[in-house]
C-alpha cells in the first residue's frame, strides 16, 4: 500500500486548490489585484499608491512569486492523469504539461515586476507605471500557453470512449468555451476604460473567474479520477466515494 | 408516437449532446451580459449612440438577417432530411446553410471596410466599440459555425440516420441556431433601437 504512485500523484493534486487560494489572497487581494487598478491612472497616481502601500505590496507580491509555483505541482499531477487516458500516444499529455509550465511562468513574472516598483517605489513615476502595464500585458497576454493546457484537456476529455468517462464533457466544452472568451483580450491593449480595459468586466471579472472558476471544476475531477485509478488496480483503501462510476452532470455546473 | 407521454418524452429531450448545450448556455449568457451593458452606456449617452447608429446601414443589416435565417431553415431541414435517411439532401442542405454563412462573412467584410474608409473604427467612439467587437465576435461564432457545418457535410457521406452522426448534426444545428438568435438581437441593439 505504501507504494501507491496515486499518493504523490494526489499530493500534487492538491497544488491547484492551493495556488487558487493563495495567489488570490496574496497576488488579488493584497496586491490590489482583484480589482486591479485602472490603466487610466496618471503615473502620479499609481506612484501614490505605490508609496502609500509599498510594505503591503512587497508582501503581497514576493509570496506571489513563491505560490505561483503550486500550480507546477498541479500541472504534473493533471500530466500524470493525461498520460494514462491518453496510453502510448503522449502527444495531448505533454502539451498540456508544457502548457501548464509555461503559465507558471506568466503568473508569476508580472509579481516580479509589480514588486520592483514596490522596491523602490520613490523613482520616476513614468518607469513605475511601466513596470505596473508591463506587469499586466503579461498577465492577460499570455493566455494562449494556458490555452494548449486547457484545449488538449477538452480534447482528451471529448475523445474518452470509456462508458463512464474519467471527465465529465461538459467540463471539456467549458474548457473550450474559456479558451474561447480569451481570444477578447486580444482587443485589451486598445482600451484604458470599459468593458475591454484590463480591469473591465469583460476582460477582468469574466477572463479571470472563467479561469479560476476551471481550476476549482478541474482540481475536483482531478481527485476523483485519482480515486477511480486506485481503484481500478486495487490499491484503494477505502470503498469507491458514492456516485463516482456513475455517469452525468456534476453538481459544480451551477456554481 | 401520438400518444401524450410519448409526446411530452419527446419535447423534452435535449437535441444533441449535453456538453455542446453548457457552451451554448454559457455563451448566451455572456453576450446577454454583453447586450445589458451596451443598453447600460447607450443610456450615459443616448445622443451619440443615436447619431453614431445613423452611419449603419439598415439595409445592409436586414439582408445579413435574412441570410442568417436562411441558414438555420436550411440546417432544420438537413436534421428532418437525417431522419429520414436521406444523406444527399442532408449534405446538399448543409452547404446551402454554409453557403448562407460565406455570405454573411463577405457582406460584413463589405461593411467593415466602408466603416474603415471613411475613418469609422474600433476606437471611434464608444458605439463603435460595442459595434466592431460585438459584431467581430459574433463572426468568430460564425466562422467557427461554418467549421462545423462543413465537417457534418463532410461525415454525412458516412450515413446519417445514427444516433452518433445525429447528436453531431443536432449539436451543430443548435450551435448554429445561438448564432442566429445573437445576431438578432445585435441587429435590433445595434442597427434599431432608437
Amino acid at each position: 500500500m505504501t507504494d501507491s504512485p496515486y499518493k504523490s500523484w494526489r499530493f500534487c493534486a492538491w497544488g491547484g486548490p492551493l495556488f487558487l487560494v493563495t495567489y488570490i489572497f496574496f497576488w488579488g487581494i493584497l496586491g490590489f489585484n482583484i480589482p486591479p487598478l485602472s490603466p487610466a491612472l496618471t503615473s502620479a497616481e499609481l506612484a501614490a499608491h505605490f508609496i502609500e502601500h509599498a510594505n503591503r505590496l512587497r508582501v503581497a507580491y514576493v509570496v506571489a512569486l513563491l505560490v505561483a509555483s503550486f500550480y507546477l505541482l498541479w500541472t504534473v499531477s493533471i500530466f500524470k492523469i493525461m498520460e494514462r487516458m491518453e496510453g502510448d500516444n503522449k502527444v495531448l499529455s505533454y502539451i498540456g504539461l508544457l502548457g501548464g509550465g509555461a503559465t507558471v511562468v506568466w503568473v508569476t513574472l508580472p509579481n516580479a515586476l509589480w514588486l520592483t516598483a514596490a522596491f523602490r517605489p520613490e523613482t520616476d513615476p513614468a518607469i513605475l507605471q511601466m513596470l505596473y502595464d508591463l506587469g499586466w500585458l503579461i498577465l492577460d497576454c499570455t493566455y494562449a500557453v494556458s490555452v494548449m493546457q486547457m484545449v488538449s484537456l477538452a480534447v482528451l476529455f471529448l475523445n474518452d470512449r470509456r462508458e463512464v468517462t474519467i471527465f465529465p464533457k461538459w467540463l471539456g466544452w467549458y474548457n473550450i468555451w474559456t479558451c474561447f472568451i480569451f481570444l477578447t483580450l486580444i482587443i485589451m491593449p486598445y482600451f484604458r476604460v470599459g468593458l475591454w480595459a484590463w480591469d473591465g468586466w469583460m476582460n477582468f471579472w469574466v477572463a479571470f473567474f472563467a479561469w479560476f472558476i476551471w481550476i476549482v471544476a478541474q482540481s475536483y475531477f482531478v481527485f476523483r479520477a485519482i480515486a477511480r485509478f486506485e481503484q481500478e488496480d486495487g490499491l484503494a483503501k477505502r470503498p469507491s466515494p458514492r456516485g463516482i462510476l456513475k455517469p452525468g452532470i456534476a453538481v459544480e455546473l451551477g456554481k | 408516437m401520438t400518444s401524450k407521454s410519448a409526446q411530452v418524452q419527446m419535447t423534452r429531450r435535449l437535441p444533441g449532446d449535453e456538453g455542446p448545450w453548457v457552451f451554448i448556455a454559457i455563451d448566451t449568457f455572456l453576450f446577454g451580459a454583453f447586450f445589458t451593458s451596451f443598453v447600460y452606456d447607450r443610456l450615459k449617452d443616448v445622443e451619440l449612440f443615436n447619431r453614431s447608429q445613423e452611419a449603419l446601414s439598415t439595409a445592409i443589416g436586414v439582408v445579413n438577417t435574412l441570410i442568417l435565417l436562411a441558414s438555420s431553415w436550411f440546417v432544420v431541414l438537413a436534421v428532418h432530411a437525417a431522419k429520414k435517411n436521406m444523406g444527399t439532401t442532408v449534405r446538399n442542405c448543409l452547404m446551402l446553410a454554409l453557403l448562407c454563412g460565406v455570405s454573411f462573412a463577405v457582406s460584413k467584410y463589405f461593411e467593415y471596410t466602408a466603416k474603415f474608409d471613411v475613418g469609422l473604427n474600433l476606437l471611434t467612439n464608444n458605439f463603435y466599440t460595442y459595434y466592431f467587437s460585438l459584431t467581430g465576435i459574433h463572426l468568430a461564432h460564425v466562422i467557427i459555425g461554418m467549421v462545423v457545418l462543413g465537417l457534418l457535410a463532410r461525415a454525412a457521406s458516412g450515413g446519417v440516420n445514427n444516433g452518433r452522426y445525429l447528436r453531431f448534426l443536432e449539436s451543430g444545428a443548435s450551435y448554429w441556431h445561438m448564432v442566429d438568435l445573437i445576431w438578432i438581437m445585435l441587429f435590433t441593439l445595434l442597427y434599431l433601437l432608437r
